[in-house]
């Protein structure tokens, strides 16, 4: 899609700082684009995290020296999570996967009863009810005392809080790029309307409104950035699967995948119109502030 | 505005820029509807900066300006536009915009104010056919001469059939002949209801058009006597413009 300038009155296209202008915003685009990028896919992180883990707790029944005894308390805990209302499914994990989950740590291990490895049970609780870990810990307590119940959630919350934290610079960095935006807008349409200044003086005396004005630089300053939002997107867009690629190539860091959020999509699909019209908004206010000093 | 009340009224108007001299003292004069006035004076006498309070190009320093009724001291700048449209002003240096066509610039008064394209096509076409230009429709200003830009900028001054036109200096660019044959154009526009002042310093051409004339004289505005500008009829003025009353309005040979 070409857009055209339409005809004006002001030779606006000779302006030789407005002709940076889309390149000044491809560059801005092309960090949004970036940045939109590690938003979309922090989100998903966290939103994965939160229906994987987040109602999740795990309990920890100690080894004894009598197997006997283990089975007995085994039984007891399991009867105590099959009374209580707010859990969904539980689950004794199996001795292999057991060993499969201390295999990074461990290694292989032919059998588990050299350790003292305690017997684990997996919870899901139902999502919304209110179960603390230390309410369960205590009532399965009552019964079996040595028994610990873990509750995923409380290191998970850290760890969402830290991704929060770091959305939260990135979109304080999108709201810069805004501002360098319109900023940049705002210079521009100054620089271009003391060039024109005669011009205007002219269309002012044979009776032009301020608004006929400055809807022509209102319109040009649109066209430029949809230019320069598209030329960004172009850019943009391969940059971000080639670092969502060697992420995803990266197996160190398991627990990042680039993912594929809807909004963002949509978002970055309508980026150049929302550019130009953040643009166009800027250039006329900008002119009819300034014209309204003028005679 | 009272029909046959003045158009133009100034009470007690003067003019200074910045801090320097007043250029335009004390004046008070008033302009009825309808009627033809020529402005004359020495250069830099102010006859420019008088039109220029006239067309809202400067707010004067004192006084009170009243245009078509309104009181322009204390009219809103968001109306201004609107009086503006009823005032065609021709400049001395032009004022034209060099980028854009002969046809643009003449069509400009037609579309600031939202004149349909067909329209504005058609009235424009008109009158560059009637100034003689017709054939330099696509020309640039630059690539004209002095005369052409001239009738030109008449032409966007009168395209929009103000209610009075303000012409500065507009025989000062082209010849005896082609003077006389816009002064017939501005005397046809008055006949039409134009009110119109007309400043120069051809005073062998106010004297032979003979329509009411003020003079200014540093800063200071007299109303010039019919004998006296009769007098003063200058001998260069006697050849070129012995055939002007028989002249006739007709298109200007392209």
């Amino acid at each position: 899609m070409m857009i055209r300038y339409k005809r004006t009155d002001l030779p606006l296209e000779k302006d030789t700082v407005a002709r940076f202008l889309p390149w000044l915003i491809a560059l801005m685009v092309f960090l949004s684009v970036i940045a939109g990028g590690v938003l979309a896919t922090l989100d998903t992180l966290i939103e994965r995290w939160d229906t994987g883990v987040g109602h999740t707790m795990t309990i920890q029944l100690p080894e004894n020296n009598n197997k006997k005894n283990n089975a007995v308390e085994l039984q007891e805990v399991l009867s105590v999570l099959a009374s209580n209302k707010k859990i969904k499914r539980y689950e004794v994990i199996s001795d292999q996967r057991t060993k499969e989950l201390l295999a990074p740590w461990l290694g292989n291990i032919e059998k588990l009863d050299i350790l003292p490895i305690p017997s684990l049970i997996d919870i899901e609780i139902i999502p919304g009810a209110n179960l603390q870990a230390e309410d369960l810990q205590a009532a399965i307590r009552n019964k079996v005392p040595k028994v610990v119940v873990d509750d995923h959630r409380v290191w998970l919350l850290r760890l969402i809080k830290l991704i929060r934290t770091i959305e939260l610079v990135t979109f304080i960095t999108l709201g810069f790029i805004l501002l360098a935006l319109v900023g940049t807008i705002i210079f521009v349409t100054r620089t271009s309307l003391e060039v024109h200044r005669d011009v205007i003086e002219v269309l002012h005396l044979i009776g032009a409104q301020d608004t006929y004005i400055a809807k022509q630089f209102a319109g040009r300053a649109m066209v430029m950035a949809f230019r320069g939002a598209v030329l960004g997107i172009i850019l943009g867009t391969p940059a971000l699967l080639t670092i969502g690629y060697f992420l995803a190539k990266m197996q160190t860091i398991v627990f990042i995948e680039p993912g594929l959020n809807v909004i963002y999509v949509i978002l970055g699909i309508s980026l150049p119109i929302l550019v130009g019209l953040i643009a166009q908004m800027t250039a006329k206010i900008t002119v009819l502030k300034l014209l309204s000093r003028f005679l | 505005m009272n029909e046959n009340g003045p158009i133009v009224e100034f009470e007690n108007v003067g003019l200074r820029y910045g801090m320097g001299p007043e250029v335009l003292k004390d004046l008070s004069f008033s302009l009825p509807a309808g009627s033809f006035h020529f402005l004359i004076g020495d250069s830099g006498a102010g006859k420019s900066s008088l039109l220029k309070l006239m067309y809202l190009a400067l707010r004067p320093t004192r006084g009170l300006i009243s245009l078509f009724g309104n009181d322009m001291t204390i009219m809103p700048r968001s109306e201004f536009p609107g009086v503006r449209r009823k005032i065609g002003v021709v400049f001395q240096e032009f004022k034209l915009l060099k980028h854009l066509s002969a046809f643009d610039n003449v069509a400009l008064p037609l579309r600031v104010s939202g004149v349909k394209e067909d329209i504005v096509q058609k009235h424009v076409l008109e009158l560059l056919e009637w100034v003689g230009l017709k054939s330099y429709i696509k020309a640039r200003p630059p690539t004209l001469s002095g005369g052409q830009q001239q009738r030109i900028s008449i032409a966007r001054a009168i395209i929009a059939r103000p209610h009075i036109l303000l012409a500065d200096e507009p025989t000062g660019n082209v010849d005896d002949h082609m003077a006389y044959r816009l002064m017939h154009l501005f005397e046809e526009l008055n006949r039409l209801g134009t009110t119109v002042v007309i400043a120069t310093h051809n005073s062998a051409l106010v004297n032979k058009v003979g329509h009411p004339c003020f003079s200014l004289n540093e800063g200071i505005l007299a109303v010039v006597e019919k004998n006296k500008q009769k007098n003063s009829e200058s001998r260069e003025s006697e050849g070129a413009i012995k055939n002007i009353n028989e002249s006739i309005i007709e298109p200007f040979p392209s």
